[in-house]
């Protein structure tokens, strides 16, 4: 988990940043976030939600803070894992699929193109030795 | 025996090739060339050059079998052919099939010695022509599952894994290492070399 301090709240990273262990001085560690976290380019941040400070406090009340933080992500999680799936399948197929045919069809735009095809030829491509009966 | 692809006439050839199948047997004068395609009657036979460019384009040796091994291919090839069940006017369509590719794909699963499969460039070619969702592949080797070209993936020993998305297909060869990519075919080894000529016994 990874936490950023926005000034009205805390935006929230799940699942876990590597570099970032919640300890007993929940200020101190949101502030260290805050200057770690780059939304933009975390690629280890799955999922983000917005946290009130109000709410975000009570996460580091005692040695349980971690756990009531979990507890609090929950219900959200399966949804979060969820989105990660669709984005990488959405990755998966852009790559493997439209990348692929957006390369052959500018292979095609620059290549030799048949005009016509009723004109084009279709002559022996010289790939079978001439027929005789052996 | 010979099963070439080549690219498909004008804009389709950016997604697609065409497939066909020629024979000869060894006391035959002439090769016979087996096509289908969306002219007509479907099934088409010596209405081009055995190994012709396909409106210009270049054909690919997908595969090769001579000598003894082909003469013995060559009886049941004819009799799949004559047997392949989208062979009346109408029953041809491009996309998702049954096509040409459906077509030659049926014929070489009807022969277990052909250990090979079409590039991924010759949408149709998982077309179930059994109507069946789940099956083998057509080499045998391996389990389909497939939504009447629509959609699919293929795991097997010859086909290795490949997904088919609205007949395009993407895959991975591990056994001979290479990718298979819609629009541009198969990147890395050759799939199957060509089976050196055997001895008529």
């Amino acid at each position: 988990m990874t936490m950023a301090d926005t000034g009205r709240g805390v935006a929230a990273c799940y699942p876990p940043h590597r570099n970032l262990t919640i300890g007993r001085d929940p200020l101190a560690e949101l502030k260290g976030s805050a200057r770690e976290w780059q939304p933009s380019s975390d690629r280890n941040c799955g999922a983000r939600t917005f946290i009130p400070f109000s709410t975000a406090r009570t996460f580091f009340d005692g040695d349980s803070g971690t756990q009531n933080f979990a507890s609090y992500m929950g219900t959200a999680g399966p949804l979060r894992v969820e989105n990660r799936l669709i984005d990488i399948v959405a990755f998966a197929f852009g790559l493997f699929f439209i990348v692929p045919l957006v390369i052959s069809a500018v292979l095609y735009a620059l290549g030799d193109r048949v005009k016509e095809w009723r004109t084009a030829d279709r002559s022996s491509a010289g790939l079978l030795p001439p027929a005789r009966a052996d | 025996m010979r099963v070439f692809s080549a690219r498909t006439v004008r804009w389709r050839g950016i997604i697609a090739t065409h497939s066909w199948i020629v024979v000869k047997e060894a006391n035959a004068p002439a090769y016979s060339r087996f096509d289908c395609t969306a002219w007509g009657e479907p099934i088409w036979i010596d209405r081009f050059v055995p190994d012709g460019r396909w409106f210009g384009r270049m054909p690919q040796v997908i595969f090769a079998a001579d000598g003894a091994s082909a003469e013995r291919m060559i009886p049941r090839i004819r009799e799949a052919v004559r047997g392949y069940a989208f062979q009346q006017l109408g029953d041809y369509r491009v996309w998702p099939g049954p096509n040409s590719n459906t077509f030659v794909a049926a014929v070489m699963g009807s022969i277990p010695e052909i250990s090979a499969m079409l590039p991924p460039t010759a949408i149709g070619k998982d077309f179930p022509v059994d109507g069946r969702w789940i099956g083998m592949t057509p080499s045998g080797s391996g389990i389909r599952i497939n939504l009447r070209g629509y959609a699919g993936l293929t795991v097997g020993w010859v086909e290795r894994i490949e997904v088919n998305v609205l007949g395009a297909v993407a895959g991975v060869d591990f056994r001979r290492p290479a990718l298979k990519l819609p629009g541009l075919g198969r990147l890395g080894a050759v799939a199957t070399p060509c089976q050196p000529p055997t001895p008529l016994s």
